[in-house]
């Protein structure tokens, strides 16, 4: 394919097209937005990129960012031991810690499990995550996955991973979006909002 | 008609842009479609659930030049028993990943989409340990590779069976052996799978042969789309 654009405009192109939730119009977009700013925003643009990552990494405990090599939740001694709650990524910790209803610890597995795509449990924290339950007194695994297909899949292989070793295996309920109406949801979430029902208080 | 409603089983999704996904949909009388489903992975979305891989909808599709859109979704049947238990969606998937390979994009297969809609409802309805190898038999069947399992492929005689040759594509006796070992209780099995005794092959509890042709079909299923199947991949192969 013969390109319209120099070089250095097409690799710019390229680059921002390969970023998550970019497709190749948005791409142009961004970079026409990008040439024509001035060349001060663009500096500071490009050096906040790098900065962030050479200092955000990820924490070698349970892999969430983190600006050192152990994060600020796994450095908390308050928080309770006893409850790790097992994630996909670092934004649903985050999502987690807003509800401020958690005081565990969390494991963030780096992704989800997918069958169709090839991506399986060795592609993801799951060997740490077993290092860390046989040393840290963890007495309950939450299950924090989407409530999608990968989610689904991840979870259940790793409570059947995970039943063995005599833990209380939880999975986080899915329902309702607060706020909504009951006839707007659709039937599977409200499938297994009902399957996820609990005991009212008398 | 730039319109048109059908019926159809997702076999993949792919994220497209903030909000979209692009569905991959095996129809009953389009073939495999291609199409977007706008704004469907915002929460409010009610459709978006409704697009899950293994879900059989109804769906109202408007053709486009490359990809068609999807305007309107029904569930027909729920994959929700299929969501709750990791081996029956596990054995979905490999068989959504098959079709997948197998199909041509907007090429009319009805017969595929029937096949594929009475495994998935069979492997909702009971675990069965063959549910997945007799829909891989079956769809080689359908693909006009059945193997031939009465007589030896090699030399047709009626000599005892007692191998299975995936290459030429049948049973062998022992003279004639270049394949793999074959015991005669999986051979009397896929023989009952392929000859109209399906039922009663499903019916039976796991044992070696079933594990053998299970084997066997995964191995005959990756000969024929020349690839390996990753869904298999992860689950058998450890
Ligand atoms: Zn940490
Ligand atoms: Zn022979």
């Amino acid at each position: 394919m013969n390109s319209a654009y120099t070089p250095p405009m097409q690799a710019l192109i390229d680059a921002l097209g390969r970023l998550p939730g970019v497709g190749p119009k948005g791409a142009q977009r961004i970079a026409f937005h990008l040439l024509k700013s001035d060349s001060v925003d663009v500096e500071r643009l490009a050096h906040s990129i790098t900065e962030a990552k050479a200092l955000v990494r990820f924490c070698d405990h349970c892999f969430n960012f983190s600006d050192g090599p152990i994060c600020r939740i796994c450095d908390d001694d308050r928080r309770d031991s006893s409850m790790l709650c097992v994630v996909e990524e670092s934004r649903d910790v985050i999502a987690i810690e807003k509800t401020g209803e958690f005081r565990g610890r969390y494991h963030v597995l780096l992704g989800a499990m997918n069958p169709l795509e090839g991506i399986g449990p060795e592609q993801l924290k799951i060997r740490e995550l077993l290092a860390r339950l046989d040393t840290e007194g963890v007495k309950e695994v939450i299950l924090c996955t989407n409530p999608n297909t990968e989610g689904d899949v991840t979870a259940m292989y790793l409570a059947r991973l995970l039943k063995p070793l005599g833990l209380r295996i939880t999975r986080i309920a899915s329902g309702l979006p607060v706020g909504g109406d009951l006839e707007y949801a659709d039937e599977l979430t409200l499938g297994r909002a009902l399957e996820g029902r609990r005991e009212m208080p008398g | 008609m730039n319109q048109y409603r059908d019926k159809g089983v997702v076999l993949r999704t792919y994220k497209l842009g903030e909000a979209d996904r692009i569905i991959v949909i095996m129809t009953q009388d389009h073939g495999k479609v291609r199409a977007v489903a706008k704004g469907v992975r915002k929460t409010k979305s009610k459709i978006g659930a409704r697009l899950e891989v293994l879900s059989h909808v109804e769906v109202l599709l408007y053709k486009g030049k490359g990809l068609d859109t999807v305007n309107q979704v029904e569930l027909i049947e729920s994959s929700a028993p299929l969501h709750a238990d990791l081996d029956r969606l596990t054995q979905g998937l490999s068989m959504l990943e098959a079709v997948d390979m197998i199909s041509e994009d907007r090429q009319p297969s009805p017969h595929v989409y029937r096949m594929l809609v009475g495994a998935l409802n069979a492997l909702a309805q009971q675990a069965s340990p063959l549910v997945l190898a007799a829909f891989y038999w079956k769809l080689l069947a359908a693909e006009g590779v059945c193997p031939q399992m009465d007589k030896c492929v090699t030399c047709n005689s009626d000599a005892p069976l007692v191998a299975f040759n995936m290459i030429q594509g049948g049973v062998q006796c022992k003279e004639c052996r270049t394949g793999v070992s074959m015991s005669q209780s999986a051979i009397l099995l896929l023989q009952q799978v392929l000859g109209g005794q399906l039922n009663f092959a499903l019916a039976q509890a796991a044992t070696p042969a079933t594990a053998e042709i299970t084997h066997l079909a995964t191995q005959s299923m990756e000969h024929h789309i020349e690839r390996r199947l990753r869904s298999v991949a992860m689950f058998e192969r450890g």
